[in-house]
């Protein structure tokens, strides 16, 4: 697990909200393991309850690690703007959020997504918290 | 935002429901989320104010002076109570409550003179209060439903709502405060501006708290329309979900434990 986030785990500077309508988000992840990961969009699954999207991360060695990214739900992120196709297979994206309370889970809840060129993904909000209703 | 026809089934089922009960008159309501200025017309679609988090933590909207104390026993399971237990996690129903004050998913009121039906697009739950001079069914205590029984009636521009006959496994809230099927609500409905409809919930509870408490959420008219929810078409959460103990709610000053 370390030998794969080394490569790949960046200092993150936002306060955000763990990702969950429906339950205590923090039964599936922890507050206090925040992260960022760099990647290459391999699918993305546009449906409820969550949105998830998968990246490809290369670690410092060159492994490459297949990571589920859990966002908003698609309701949440439709009404602030953002279509199935805001991100795409083959995008280069930094994703921000938590890791699994669970060892060897290659999920992250967040979403907050920014794309190579400097677009924000998913952000909806001005603070970057997901679940904003200011539509 | 484009706005589109109820196309979704349950909806459907109850409007044709209600539809089919309503004098031609009261047929000619607006369909969708404009605002109104009729105070006694609550249709359209509502969502929670002022929040970005999705949360709908109770202890966040008592209003001045309300606390929640809870019993011996009501103050046991608060402690103990496991999120990672939550009926939602398994797409469980949760109940009005949670369907109403969460902030992400708005629900559409389709409205007659004999039944307020709420749709809720959190879980696709609907509710109906009847307001047709119904009361509560003698045998709703051996049949008690996952949004209990409402019935209604207008004082003013206010809908005054009763609630009893609880299923006991839903939550009052997303951070753990549950009820018994003793739960007793009792609800104002009233615009405080043609986009604005106030929520006044008094809950009673002699299973859980020793006294009754009041809260309250700002509902604003939303340029949306409900969309499809399926919690079970890509969950992927339950299966890693590790035991979580204890309410979480933020104003703590609010919670009165037995000694």
């Amino acid at each position: 697990m370390k030998r794969y986030l080394l490569g790949a785990l960046l200092v993150v500077l936002f306060v955000a909200q763990l990702a969950s309508a429906h339950h205590a988000a923090n039964t599936k992840y922890d507050e206090t393991k925040k992260a960022t990961l760099k990647g290459t969009v391999t699918k993305v699954e546009w449906m409820n309850p969550h949105i998830y999207f998968y990246i490809d991360v290369k670690d410092a060695s060159g492994k490459v690690t297949n990571w589920a990214i859990e966002g908003a739900p698609p309701n949440v992120l439709y009404r602030r703007g953002w279509g199935k196709d805001a991100l795409k297979i083959g995008d280069v994206v930094t994703v921000e959020g938590f890791l699994p309370r669970q060892e060897g889970l290659h999920h992250l809840s967040g979403g907050n997504a920014v794309l190579a060129d400097g677009r924000k993904i998913f952000a909806g909000s001005a603070n970057g918290l997901p679940g904003s209703t200011d539509f | 935002m484009r706005r589109g026809r109820i196309r979704f089934p349950f909806i459907l089922a109850c409007s044709v429901l209600i539809l089919s009960a309503m004098p031609a008159s009261a047929q000619d309501y607006p369909p969708s989320s404009s605002p109104k200025t009729d105070s006694k017309d609550f249709n359209g679609v509502w969502s929670p104010a002022g929040s970005s988090i999705p949360n709908n933590d109770i202890t966040d909207h008592l209003l001045p002076g309300q606390e929640i104390s809870f019993t011996p026993y009501g103050a046991q399971r608060y402690r103990t109570i496991d999120h990672s237990k939550d009926r939602t996690n398994t797409c469980g129903p949760a109940g009005y409550m949670r369907g109403m004050q969460t902030p992400l998913m708005p629900f559409q009121i389709v409205q007659s003179p004999a039944v307020v039906s709420i749709n809720m697009e959190y879980m696709y739950q609907f509710r109906l209060i009847y307001t047709d001079g119904s009361s509560h069914p003698k045998d709703i205590a051996d049949y008690p439903e996952w949004m209990g029984h409402s019935i209604g009636h207008w004082e003013g521009d206010a809908l005054l709502v009763d609630a009893v006959g609880f299923q006991d496994k839903t939550w009052l809230d997303t951070n753990g405060l549950e009820h018994s099927d003793k739960l007793h609500m009792t609800e104002r409905y009233q615009k405080t501006d043609p986009k604005t409809l106030r929520w006044t919930v008094t809950v009673d509870d002699p299973v859980f708290f020793t006294h009754p408490f009041t809260y309250a959420f700002d509902f604003k008219l939303q340029p949306t329309r409900v969309l499809s929810y399926d919690c079970g078409e890509n969950e992927k959460d339950a299966a890693y979900m590790k035991p979580t103990l204890g309410g979480t709610h933020h104003n703590k000053k609010a919670l009165k434990f037995p000694n």
